[in-house]
Protein backbone atom coordinates (compact mmCIF):
# COMPACT_ATOMS: atom_id res chain seq x y z
CA UNK A 1 0.00 0.00 0.00
CA UNK A 2 2.56 2.51 0.94
CA UNK A 3 5.05 1.64 -1.57
CA UNK A 4 1.93 2.26 -4.04
CA UNK A 5 1.70 5.60 -2.71
CA UNK A 6 5.52 6.08 -3.02
CA UNK A 7 5.27 4.97 -6.65
CA UNK A 8 2.24 6.87 -7.86
CA UNK A 9 3.86 10.24 -6.39
CA UNK A 10 7.17 9.46 -8.17
CA UNK A 11 5.50 9.03 -11.77
CA UNK A 12 3.33 11.95 -11.28
CA UNK A 13 6.49 14.02 -10.78
CA UNK A 14 8.27 12.54 -13.36
CA UNK A 15 5.36 13.41 -15.72
CA UNK A 16 5.44 16.83 -14.46
CA UNK A 17 8.89 17.32 -15.16
CA UNK A 18 8.34 15.87 -18.51
CA UNK A 19 6.74 18.56 -20.68
CA UNK A 20 3.12 17.14 -20.03
CA UNK A 21 0.73 15.81 -23.21
CA UNK A 22 -2.15 17.18 -21.89
CA UNK A 23 -4.28 19.22 -23.70
CA UNK A 24 -2.99 22.77 -21.59
CA UNK A 25 0.71 21.91 -22.30
CA UNK A 26 3.10 23.88 -24.01
CA UNK A 27 2.83 24.38 -27.70
CA UNK A 28 5.97 23.09 -29.80
CA UNK A 29 8.00 23.89 -32.46
CA UNK A 30 11.06 22.66 -35.03
CA UNK A 31 11.72 26.87 -36.21
CA UNK A 32 14.36 26.81 -39.30
CA UNK A 33 16.11 29.74 -39.72
CA UNK A 34 14.87 29.62 -43.21
CA UNK A 35 11.90 27.85 -45.04
CA UNK A 36 12.95 28.70 -48.39
CA UNK A 37 16.54 28.75 -49.46
CA UNK A 38 18.41 29.25 -53.32
CA UNK A 39 21.57 28.78 -53.96
CA UNK A 40 23.62 26.37 -56.30
CA UNK A 41 22.98 22.86 -55.76
CA UNK A 42 26.67 22.67 -55.71
CA UNK A 43 27.13 24.32 -52.57
CA UNK A 44 24.07 22.92 -50.81
CA UNK A 45 22.40 25.32 -47.79
CA UNK A 46 22.84 24.57 -44.40
CA UNK A 47 19.89 25.07 -42.11
CA UNK A 48 19.78 25.70 -38.78
CA UNK A 49 16.78 24.97 -36.64
CA UNK A 50 15.55 25.59 -32.56
CA UNK A 51 13.44 22.37 -31.56
CA UNK A 52 11.87 23.91 -28.26
CA UNK A 53 8.03 24.22 -26.42
CA UNK A 54 6.72 27.47 -25.16
CA UNK A 55 3.40 29.27 -24.74
CA UNK A 56 4.17 32.69 -26.65
CA UNK A 57 5.01 31.98 -30.24
CA UNK A 58 8.02 31.54 -31.41
CA UNK A 59 9.55 32.42 -27.83
CA UNK A 60 11.85 29.57 -26.70
CA UNK A 61 11.33 28.24 -23.20
CA UNK A 62 11.62 24.32 -22.88
CA UNK A 63 14.11 22.24 -24.88
CA UNK A 64 13.03 19.13 -26.11
CA UNK A 65 15.27 16.12 -27.64
CA UNK A 66 16.34 16.94 -31.41
CA UNK A 67 19.20 14.32 -31.82
CA UNK A 68 16.47 12.16 -32.97
CA UNK A 69 14.54 14.48 -35.37
CA UNK A 70 13.85 12.98 -38.57
CA UNK A 71 14.63 14.05 -42.02
CA UNK A 72 12.88 13.17 -45.35
CA UNK A 73 14.63 14.29 -48.13
CA UNK A 74 13.33 15.50 -51.40
CA UNK A 75 13.64 11.61 -52.54
CA UNK A 76 11.58 10.75 -49.75
CA UNK A 77 14.74 9.16 -47.77
CA UNK A 78 15.16 9.28 -44.26
CA UNK A 79 18.01 11.05 -42.57
CA UNK A 80 19.45 12.89 -39.43
CA UNK A 81 20.83 15.85 -38.01
CA UNK A 82 24.81 16.15 -38.66
CA UNK A 83 24.83 17.59 -35.34
CA UNK A 84 22.88 19.11 -32.69
CA UNK A 85 23.13 20.81 -28.79
CA UNK A 86 20.38 20.75 -26.38
CA UNK A 87 20.61 24.16 -24.03
CA UNK A 88 18.97 25.04 -20.64
CA UNK A 89 15.44 26.63 -23.04
CA UNK A 90 16.22 25.20 -26.34
CA UNK A 91 18.04 22.43 -28.64
CA UNK A 92 18.80 23.05 -31.73
CA UNK A 93 20.21 20.86 -34.97
CA UNK A 94 22.13 21.29 -38.40
CA UNK A 95 21.25 19.92 -41.20
CA UNK A 96 22.54 20.46 -45.15
CA UNK A 97 20.23 20.47 -48.09
CA UNK A 98 22.44 18.81 -50.55
CA UNK A 99 19.67 18.57 -53.17
CA UNK A 100 16.78 20.57 -54.75
CA UNK A 101 13.22 20.22 -53.11
CA UNK A 102 11.20 19.91 -50.61
CA UNK A 103 12.39 18.07 -46.98
CA UNK A 104 10.41 17.67 -44.00
CA UNK A 105 11.50 17.95 -40.55
CA UNK A 106 9.68 15.71 -38.42
CA UNK A 107 9.63 14.79 -34.68
CA UNK A 108 7.48 11.54 -33.99
CA UNK A 109 6.77 11.43 -30.37
CA UNK A 110 5.67 7.99 -30.03
CA UNK A 111 1.77 7.23 -28.97
CA UNK A 112 2.36 7.08 -25.06
CA UNK A 113 -0.58 6.18 -22.21
CA UNK A 114 -0.88 8.78 -19.53
CA UNK A 115 -3.64 8.46 -16.79
CA UNK A 116 -4.62 10.56 -14.06
CA UNK A 117 -6.49 9.73 -10.68
CA UNK A 118 -7.98 12.09 -7.57
CA UNK A 119 -7.66 11.07 -4.03
CA UNK A 120 -9.91 12.23 -1.20
CA UNK A 121 -8.87 15.76 -0.12
CA UNK A 122 -7.31 16.83 -3.18
CA UNK A 123 -9.02 18.60 -6.26
CA UNK A 124 -5.63 18.85 -8.26
CA UNK A 125 -5.46 15.09 -10.28
CA UNK A 126 -2.44 12.84 -9.34
CA UNK A 127 -1.06 11.89 -13.22
CA UNK A 128 0.70 8.85 -14.42
CA UNK A 129 2.85 7.78 -17.12
CA UNK A 130 1.25 4.49 -17.82
CA UNK A 131 -1.84 2.81 -19.02
CA UNK A 132 -5.52 3.01 -17.12
CA UNK A 133 -4.90 -0.87 -16.15
CA UNK A 134 -1.85 -0.32 -14.79
CA UNK A 135 -2.65 3.16 -13.04
CA UNK A 136 -5.29 1.26 -11.48
CA UNK A 137 -3.09 -1.83 -9.89
CA UNK A 138 -0.57 0.91 -8.14
CA UNK A 139 -3.26 4.38 -6.87
CA UNK A 140 -4.46 3.93 -3.96
CA UNK A 141 -7.85 2.64 -1.75
CA UNK A 142 -10.44 4.78 -2.30
CA UNK A 143 -8.93 6.85 -5.53
CA UNK A 144 -11.27 7.80 -7.80
CA UNK A 145 -12.32 9.52 -11.49
CA UNK A 146 -9.97 7.61 -13.13
CA UNK A 147 -9.07 8.41 -16.57
CA UNK A 148 -6.72 7.24 -19.38
CA UNK A 149 -5.58 8.51 -22.68
CA UNK A 150 -3.31 7.45 -25.19
CA UNK A 151 -1.54 10.41 -26.23
CA UNK A 152 0.56 10.38 -30.38
CA UNK A 153 1.78 14.09 -31.97
CA UNK A 154 3.86 14.93 -34.62
CA UNK A 155 6.23 18.27 -34.69
CA UNK A 156 7.04 19.08 -37.80
CA UNK A 157 7.53 21.94 -40.50
CA UNK A 158 9.31 22.31 -44.58
CA UNK A 159 11.78 23.72 -45.94
CA UNK A 160 12.68 23.72 -49.63
CA UNK A 161 16.13 24.30 -51.76
CA UNK A 162 15.14 26.08 -54.94
CA UNK A 163 12.58 24.14 -57.02
CA UNK A 164 9.60 22.46 -54.20
CA UNK A 165 8.38 18.81 -54.78
CA UNK A 166 6.03 16.59 -53.26
CA UNK A 167 7.84 13.56 -52.14
CA UNK A 168 8.28 14.15 -48.74
CA UNK A 169 4.59 15.01 -47.68
CA UNK A 170 4.01 10.87 -48.58
CA UNK A 171 1.34 10.03 -45.20
CA UNK A 172 2.51 6.91 -43.30
CA UNK A 173 -1.14 5.99 -42.34
CA UNK A 174 -0.11 6.44 -38.90
CA UNK A 175 -2.29 8.20 -36.61
CA UNK A 176 -3.13 11.87 -37.53
CA UNK A 177 -1.78 13.18 -40.18
CA UNK A 178 -1.28 16.85 -41.78
CA UNK A 179 -0.85 16.39 -45.93
CA UNK A 180 -0.11 20.36 -47.26
CA UNK A 181 -2.29 21.03 -50.38
CA UNK A 182 -0.90 24.40 -50.39
CA UNK A 183 2.51 23.98 -50.90
CA UNK A 184 4.62 24.91 -47.97
CA UNK A 185 6.62 26.91 -50.38
CA UNK A 186 3.79 28.51 -51.99
CA UNK A 187 1.74 29.99 -49.01
CA UNK A 188 1.33 33.52 -49.32
CA UNK A 189 -0.27 36.59 -47.11
CA UNK A 190 -3.88 37.65 -48.51
CA UNK A 191 -3.66 33.83 -50.22
CA UNK A 192 -5.83 30.68 -49.24
CA UNK A 193 -4.17 28.27 -48.25
CA UNK A 194 -5.67 24.56 -48.14
CA UNK A 195 -4.34 21.84 -45.79
CA UNK A 196 -5.73 18.02 -45.53
CA UNK A 197 -6.16 15.95 -42.60
CA UNK A 198 -5.42 12.36 -42.34
CA UNK A 199 -6.65 9.65 -39.40
CA UNK A 200 -4.63 6.15 -40.73
CA UNK A 201 -4.84 7.41 -43.87
CA UNK A 202 -8.56 8.58 -44.59
CA UNK A 203 -9.46 12.40 -44.60
CA UNK A 204 -11.25 13.46 -41.39
CA UNK A 205 -13.12 15.90 -40.36
CA UNK A 206 -14.05 17.54 -36.82
CA UNK A 207 -9.99 17.80 -36.95
CA UNK A 208 -9.49 21.55 -34.19
CA UNK A 209 -6.75 23.74 -35.34
CA UNK A 210 -5.88 26.95 -34.76
CA UNK A 211 -3.06 28.78 -36.37
CA UNK A 212 -0.94 31.66 -35.04
CA UNK A 213 1.40 34.40 -36.80
CA UNK A 214 4.68 34.95 -34.29
CA UNK A 215 5.29 37.51 -31.79
CA UNK A 216 2.37 37.10 -29.86
CA UNK A 217 4.35 38.48 -27.02
CA UNK A 218 4.53 41.54 -28.60
CA UNK A 219 0.39 42.14 -28.84
CA UNK A 220 -2.24 41.97 -26.80
CA UNK A 221 -4.77 39.47 -28.27
CA UNK A 222 -3.71 36.13 -29.94
CA UNK A 223 -5.29 36.43 -32.85
CA UNK A 224 -5.58 32.90 -33.52
CA UNK A 225 -7.05 31.46 -36.75
CA UNK A 226 -9.72 28.70 -35.42
CA UNK A 227 -10.85 26.06 -37.90
CA UNK A 228 -12.33 22.14 -38.10
CA UNK A 229 -11.47 20.46 -41.08
CA UNK A 230 -14.68 18.95 -43.67
CA UNK A 231 -15.79 16.12 -44.36
CA UNK A 232 -13.23 15.96 -46.59
CA UNK A 233 -10.58 16.96 -44.19
CA UNK A 234 -9.67 19.77 -45.52
CA UNK A 235 -8.84 23.34 -43.49
CA UNK A 236 -8.45 26.58 -45.59
CA UNK A 237 -7.70 29.98 -44.39
CA UNK A 238 -5.77 32.90 -45.36
CA UNK A 239 -2.60 34.43 -43.84
CA UNK A 240 -3.12 37.96 -43.28
CA UNK A 241 0.61 39.10 -43.02
CA UNK A 242 3.82 37.51 -44.25
CA UNK A 243 5.73 36.03 -41.48
CA UNK A 244 6.10 32.90 -39.24
CA UNK A 245 3.36 30.97 -38.03
CA UNK A 246 2.52 28.19 -36.04
CA UNK A 247 -0.19 25.63 -36.56
CA UNK A 248 -1.69 23.50 -33.72
CA UNK A 249 -3.97 20.89 -34.80
CA UNK A 250 -5.68 18.22 -32.08
CA UNK A 251 -8.22 15.10 -32.71
CA UNK A 252 -9.61 13.47 -30.00
CA UNK A 253 -11.31 9.90 -30.17
CA UNK A 254 -12.95 8.11 -28.00
CA UNK A 255 -11.72 4.56 -27.02
CA UNK A 256 -14.38 1.92 -26.36
CA UNK A 257 -14.24 -1.21 -25.07
CA UNK A 258 -10.57 -0.46 -24.41
CA UNK A 259 -9.12 -0.93 -21.24
CA UNK A 260 -5.96 0.97 -21.58
CA UNK A 261 -7.39 4.19 -22.16
CA UNK A 262 -10.62 5.87 -22.60
CA UNK A 263 -9.78 8.46 -25.29
CA UNK A 264 -6.92 8.71 -27.77
CA UNK A 265 -5.43 12.15 -28.25
CA UNK A 266 -3.60 13.10 -31.71
CA UNK A 267 -1.50 16.59 -31.84
CA UNK A 268 0.18 18.00 -34.74
CA UNK A 269 2.63 21.08 -34.47
CA UNK A 270 3.70 22.34 -37.95
CA UNK A 271 5.50 25.61 -38.74
CA UNK A 272 5.55 27.71 -42.00
CA UNK A 273 5.93 30.72 -43.58
CA UNK A 274 3.60 32.95 -45.41
CA UNK A 275 5.68 35.17 -47.54
CA UNK A 276 5.05 38.36 -49.48
CA UNK A 277 3.42 39.06 -52.13
CA UNK B 1 32.70 42.76 -102.87
CA UNK B 2 34.12 44.18 -99.58
CA UNK B 3 31.98 46.51 -99.89
CA UNK B 4 28.94 44.67 -100.67
CA UNK B 5 28.48 43.12 -97.79
CA UNK B 6 27.86 45.70 -94.82
CA UNK B 7 25.63 47.81 -97.49
CA UNK B 8 23.00 44.08 -98.12
CA UNK B 9 23.59 43.05 -94.34
CA UNK B 10 22.88 46.75 -93.69
CA UNK B 11 19.58 46.49 -95.83
CA UNK B 12 18.65 43.70 -94.64
CA UNK B 13 19.13 44.67 -90.94
CA UNK B 14 16.48 47.72 -92.15
CA UNK B 15 14.03 45.41 -93.62
CA UNK B 16 14.27 42.88 -90.68
CA UNK B 17 14.19 45.67 -87.55
CA UNK B 18 10.72 46.93 -88.33
CA UNK B 19 9.40 43.24 -88.25
CA UNK B 20 10.96 42.16 -84.85
CA UNK B 21 9.95 45.40 -83.69
CA UNK B 22 6.34 46.19 -84.59
CA UNK B 23 4.39 44.93 -81.44
CA UNK B 24 6.21 45.89 -78.37
CA UNK B 25 5.66 46.43 -74.74
CA UNK B 26 8.33 48.71 -73.75
CA UNK B 27 9.41 49.05 -69.62
CA UNK B 28 11.46 52.56 -69.02
CA UNK B 29 12.60 51.64 -65.13
CA UNK B 30 14.81 54.52 -63.23
CA UNK B 31 16.43 53.16 -60.30
CA UNK B 32 17.39 56.08 -58.46
CA UNK B 33 19.87 57.63 -57.05
CA UNK B 34 19.97 56.66 -53.55
CA UNK B 35 22.64 58.47 -50.87
CA UNK B 36 21.20 57.83 -47.69
CA UNK B 37 22.95 54.32 -45.56
CA UNK B 38 24.91 51.76 -46.87
CA UNK B 39 23.93 51.46 -50.93
CA UNK B 40 24.34 48.37 -52.91
CA UNK B 41 22.95 47.76 -56.34
CA UNK B 42 19.60 45.98 -55.91
CA UNK B 43 18.65 43.10 -57.34
CA UNK B 44 15.99 43.86 -59.82
CA UNK B 45 13.58 41.21 -61.87
CA UNK B 46 11.38 42.60 -64.58
CA UNK B 47 8.80 40.06 -65.97
CA UNK B 48 5.63 39.24 -67.46
CA UNK B 49 2.43 36.93 -65.74
CA UNK B 50 -0.82 35.81 -67.33
CA UNK B 51 -3.82 37.17 -66.12
CA UNK B 52 -3.97 33.68 -63.91
CA UNK B 53 -0.62 34.48 -62.18
CA UNK B 54 1.61 31.85 -64.42
CA UNK B 55 5.10 33.52 -65.61
CA UNK B 56 4.92 34.32 -69.65
CA UNK B 57 8.63 35.83 -69.73
CA UNK B 58 11.46 37.29 -67.56
CA UNK B 59 12.23 40.58 -69.35
CA UNK B 60 15.41 41.12 -67.29
CA UNK B 61 17.29 39.76 -64.13
CA UNK B 62 19.81 41.49 -62.13
CA UNK B 63 21.56 39.84 -59.82
CA UNK B 64 25.01 39.63 -58.25
CA UNK B 65 27.07 37.00 -60.32
CA UNK B 66 28.60 34.60 -57.88
CA UNK B 67 25.81 32.20 -56.91
CA UNK B 68 22.55 31.98 -56.20
CA UNK B 69 22.08 32.50 -52.11
CA UNK B 70 20.32 35.83 -52.34
CA UNK B 71 18.27 35.17 -55.56
CA UNK B 72 15.47 34.21 -53.01
CA UNK B 73 15.30 37.61 -51.77
CA UNK B 74 13.53 39.02 -55.37
CA UNK B 75 10.37 37.25 -53.65
CA UNK B 76 7.50 36.70 -56.01
CA UNK B 77 10.14 36.07 -59.24
CA UNK B 78 11.87 33.19 -57.18
CA UNK B 79 8.54 32.14 -56.46
CA UNK B 80 6.89 32.40 -59.85
CA UNK B 81 9.97 31.05 -61.92
CA UNK B 82 13.43 31.84 -60.76
CA UNK B 83 12.91 28.66 -58.24
CA UNK B 84 12.75 25.95 -61.41
CA UNK B 85 15.78 25.81 -63.18
CA UNK B 86 18.94 27.15 -61.56
CA UNK B 87 21.12 26.51 -65.36
CA UNK B 88 17.87 28.62 -66.93
CA UNK B 89 18.69 31.51 -64.43
CA UNK B 90 22.48 31.67 -64.97
CA UNK B 91 21.84 31.62 -68.50
CA UNK B 92 19.62 35.19 -68.15
CA UNK B 93 21.11 36.76 -64.88
CA UNK B 94 23.34 39.72 -65.68
CA UNK B 95 25.17 41.95 -62.82
CA UNK B 96 23.14 44.71 -60.89
CA UNK B 97 22.86 47.74 -62.45
CA UNK B 98 24.12 51.39 -60.73
CA UNK B 99 20.83 54.42 -60.55
CA UNK B 100 20.14 55.15 -63.65
CA UNK B 101 17.12 54.46 -66.62
CA UNK B 102 17.13 51.56 -68.75
CA UNK B 103 14.55 50.57 -71.27
CA UNK B 104 13.15 46.83 -71.86
CA UNK B 105 11.52 45.67 -73.92
CA UNK B 106 8.50 42.51 -74.45
CA UNK B 107 8.47 41.13 -77.63
CA UNK B 108 5.28 39.53 -76.69
CA UNK B 109 6.57 36.10 -76.71
CA UNK B 110 7.19 33.30 -73.81
CA UNK B 111 9.92 31.93 -72.79
CA UNK B 112 9.82 29.14 -75.50
CA UNK B 113 9.81 32.25 -78.30
CA UNK B 114 6.36 31.40 -78.43
CA UNK B 115 4.08 34.42 -79.27
CA UNK B 116 1.45 34.90 -76.58
CA UNK B 117 -2.21 34.80 -77.48
CA UNK B 118 -4.94 38.54 -77.55
CA UNK B 119 -5.18 38.56 -73.59
CA UNK B 120 -4.80 40.39 -70.41
CA UNK B 121 -1.19 40.22 -68.68
CA UNK B 122 0.40 42.01 -65.69
CA UNK B 123 3.85 43.15 -66.10
CA UNK B 124 5.62 43.43 -62.57
CA UNK B 125 8.79 45.54 -61.71
CA UNK B 126 10.73 43.85 -57.94
CA UNK B 127 13.36 45.52 -57.13
CA UNK B 128 15.36 44.46 -53.51
CA UNK B 129 18.13 45.98 -52.08
CA UNK B 130 20.35 44.26 -49.31
CA UNK B 131 20.61 46.79 -46.32
CA UNK B 132 17.87 48.08 -48.08
CA UNK B 133 14.28 48.24 -49.04
CA UNK B 134 11.73 45.95 -51.21
CA UNK B 135 9.14 47.28 -53.83
CA UNK B 136 7.08 45.07 -55.55
CA UNK B 137 5.39 47.36 -58.78
CA UNK B 138 2.13 45.88 -61.11
CA UNK B 139 0.18 46.79 -64.31
CA UNK B 140 -2.14 44.93 -65.67
CA UNK B 141 -3.12 45.33 -69.76
CA UNK B 142 -4.57 44.46 -72.43
CA UNK B 143 -2.86 43.62 -75.91
CA UNK B 144 -5.97 44.66 -77.73
CA UNK B 145 -5.17 48.07 -77.48
CA UNK B 146 -2.33 50.57 -76.95
CA UNK B 147 -1.52 52.24 -73.84
CA UNK B 148 1.26 54.67 -72.50
CA UNK B 149 1.36 54.63 -68.13
CA UNK B 150 3.76 56.04 -65.70
CA UNK B 151 3.80 53.98 -62.68
CA UNK B 152 4.81 56.31 -59.21
CA UNK B 153 8.46 56.30 -57.95
CA UNK B 154 8.78 54.16 -54.96
CA UNK B 155 11.50 53.93 -52.51
CA UNK B 156 13.50 51.76 -54.41
CA UNK B 157 12.35 53.04 -58.11
CA UNK B 158 11.62 56.05 -60.16
CA UNK B 159 9.18 56.78 -62.11
CA UNK B 160 8.58 53.68 -64.51
CA UNK B 161 6.62 54.81 -68.35
CA UNK B 162 5.23 51.78 -69.49
CA UNK B 163 4.14 51.61 -73.06
CA UNK B 164 2.52 49.31 -75.64
CA UNK B 165 1.76 49.70 -79.53
CA UNK B 166 0.18 46.98 -81.59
Amino acid sequence: MKTKQVFAIASSLIVSSFISHAANAHDRWILPNEFNASADSSKGVWITSDVTAGNQVFVFDKPFGSEDIEIITPKGNKEYPSSSYRGGRKSVFDYQLLQSGTYRFQKEVAAKYYSKYKVKGSDKPVRTRTDKLATESMMPQGAYDLEGALYFSRVETYVTLNKPNNTAFKPTGEYLELLPVTHPADIIENNETEFKFLFKGKPINNVEVSVVREGTLYRNSIEAIELKSDKKGIITFTPPKAGRYLLHATYEKELKNNKLADKMVNAIFLTFEAGLE
Amino acid sequence: MNIKTPLVSAIFLCSTLPIYAQSNLSVSLTLPEITSGQYHRPYTAVWIEDNKGKHVKTLALWSEPKGQKWLKDIRRWWRKIGRTDANWVDGISSATRPAGTYDLKWDLTTEDKQKVKQSDYKVFIEVVREHGGRNLLKHSFSLKKDFKTTLNPTAETGPINIQFNK
